[in-house]
């Protein structure tokens, strides 16, 4: 699955553990000249969805509305219990090419699958099901690509090809093709075992990871726990043509009954999702903006959800960002 | 210039009313310039004519550091060209040119703007940087900047200080 990594959350929690108040300096992207025509609205496709998804998307268009970002949602109804997702919906995404989702029930058994899964199907998100020598290759130059384009140092391929022969042992094979034509980024292979050992005990060893999305899953919410839980963790799925962002792990289901009851779910995760959106839409000021804020509230400390050791509402960590804004 | 720049202004004051949250002022060119040498800090982005913006753009290229450091770029619907923020007359004097000691910092920074306008910011940020330590760890500085490091000894400190 072509999932954003842990690393832009990783710099937060660093704060989070000693929760004093280090002001964080303003710095503008100075840089940055748009082309003509750049600050018109785009159009973004929301979906709630179920359980805590309407809660926090609803944060979002708080934040959007808070800083006049250049964009608008066209929101459709969508339920785990759907057979499929409606078609005016998938119209809409492939008009927008963007969508930011809340979370979509996934039922337990019965044999009806995700509809969360159907979406990136539909969709052709870089993530794939059945391991295919066209699947492997392109979300392994997806990585190394992202790598490169990042600057980032190493890439990870996480597989269990001792067990999975052919399927994972051709999915290796993409990894090493491609790990050739980018020389100087370090390319290792992990068994996913030995991964989530080697993750909650030296997780810095880790920089960009690349699997398939069976482990995938199980890897980013490992990867989330460590970073501070699902309620703080972004995540995005991208495709050639479109994009899909949402939490980046999601630990099970929707969130639990109370949450959403008590309005009490943590929107750090998807703010930051909307975060990378704004940066996929070429709005990195915007990014830069909504980043600073949500990193400002969570170092001061005063608003935090009951995930990160608090007892704030959505509400008041929502209202702690739009004063945070600059 | 009634008629040319009050056509200029009637322009600008209509936009303005499309953005209630970004303040609008306007001053005419010869204070502009006295304002600028004396407190340039008032004024944040600036839309000018041709005829003065050249001045406008040089005069605040010598506050901000001489000709030798301030990047620039013209940008269009459809192409985009970058090339250094003011020029100072033409293409530099004889001397700079023979003993290979013109700045680079203009047009590498003008390069970085371009990285950006191609979305590729991790690249952009690190030339920022390096071209940022370089400049305040002030060992390697052309004549420009009080130094006398050649042009050459500034890129491999760029290239040096890259992460």
């Amino acid at each position: 699955m072509a999932r954003r990594s842990f690393s832009l959350f990783k710099a937060l929690t660093k704060t989070t553990t000693s929760f004093s108040l280090t002001p964080i300096p303003i710095s503008r992207s100075v840089t940055y000249m748009p082309r003509p025509g750049d600050g018109i609205p785009r159009a973004v496709t929301l979906i709630p969805g179920d359980g805590i998804g309407p809660l926090v998307t609803n944060a979002v268009e708080q934040v959007m509305q808070a800083m006049h970002a250049p964009l608008y949602f066209e929101k459709y109804e969508v339920h785990g219990d759907m057979n499929r997702i409606p078609a005016e919906v998938i119209e809409s995404i492939k008009k927008n090419k963007v969508c930011l989702k809340g979370g979509l029930r996934t039922p337990v058994g019965g044999g009806v699958s995700s509809l969360n899964v159907s979406l990136r199907k539909e969709l052709d998100l870089y993530a794939s099901l059945v391991i295919t020598k066209f699947c492997s290759e392109r979300i392994a130059k997806y990585a190394f690509e992202y790598a490169y384009l990042n600057n980032r140092k190493t890439v990870t391929a996480v597989h269990k090809a001792n067990i999975m022969k052919l399927a994972d042992g051709l999915f290796l094979e993409s990894c090493r093709e491609v790990a050739k034509k980018y020389p100087s980024i370090k390319y290792t292979e992990i068994i996913v075992d030995n991964c989530c050992m080697q993750l909650v005990s030296k997780p810095e060893q880790f920089d960009v990871m690349v699997t398939p999305n069976l482990y995938g899953n199980l890897v980013a919410n490992t990867a989330a726990g460590i970073a501070g839980g699902t309620g703080v963790m972004p995540g995005g799925n991208v495709g050639a043509d479109y994009a899909v962002f949402e939490q980046g792990a999601s630990a099970g289901n929707v969130g639990k009954e109370k949450m959403v009851e008590r309005k009490k779910a943590n929107p750090v995760a998807l703010l930051l999702s909307s975060a990378m959106m704004l940066r996929h839409l070429q709005f990195p000021s915007f990014a830069d903006r909504l980043e600073t804020a949500v990193k400002r509230v969570i170092s001061e400390g005063k608003c935090r959800t009951k995930d990160l050791g608090g007892d704030s509402t959505t509400q008041e960590v929502v209202d702690a960002v739009i004063a945070h804004l600059d | 210039m009634k008629l040319a720049d009050g056509l200029f202004l009637e322009s600008c004051r209509e936009v303005a009313t499309k953005y209630p949250g970004i303040k609008y002022n306007e001053i005419i060119v010869d204070n502009c310039c006295m304002q600028l040498v004396s407190k340039p800090e008032q004024f944040d982005v600036m839309v000018t004519p041709n005829l003065y913006g050249n001045l406008v753009a040089n005069t605040a290229a010598g506050i901000a550091g001489g000709t030798g450091v301030m990047p620039g770029g013209n940008v269009g619907a459809d192409h985009a060209i970058f090339e250094q923020g003011a020029s100072a007359g033409n293409v530099g004097n004889e001397n700079l040119l023979e003993q290979k000691t013109a700045n680079p910092v203009a047009l590498l920074l003008s390069s970085a703007m371009m990285l950006r306008h191609l979305q590729f910011p991790s690249f952009a940020d690190r030339l920022e940087t390096a071209v940022k330590l370089v400049i305040s760890e002030g060992r390697y500085r052309t004549k420009d900047l009080g130094g006398s490091s050649t042009t050459q000894e500034v890129v491999d400190a760029v290239i040096g200080a890259l992460d």
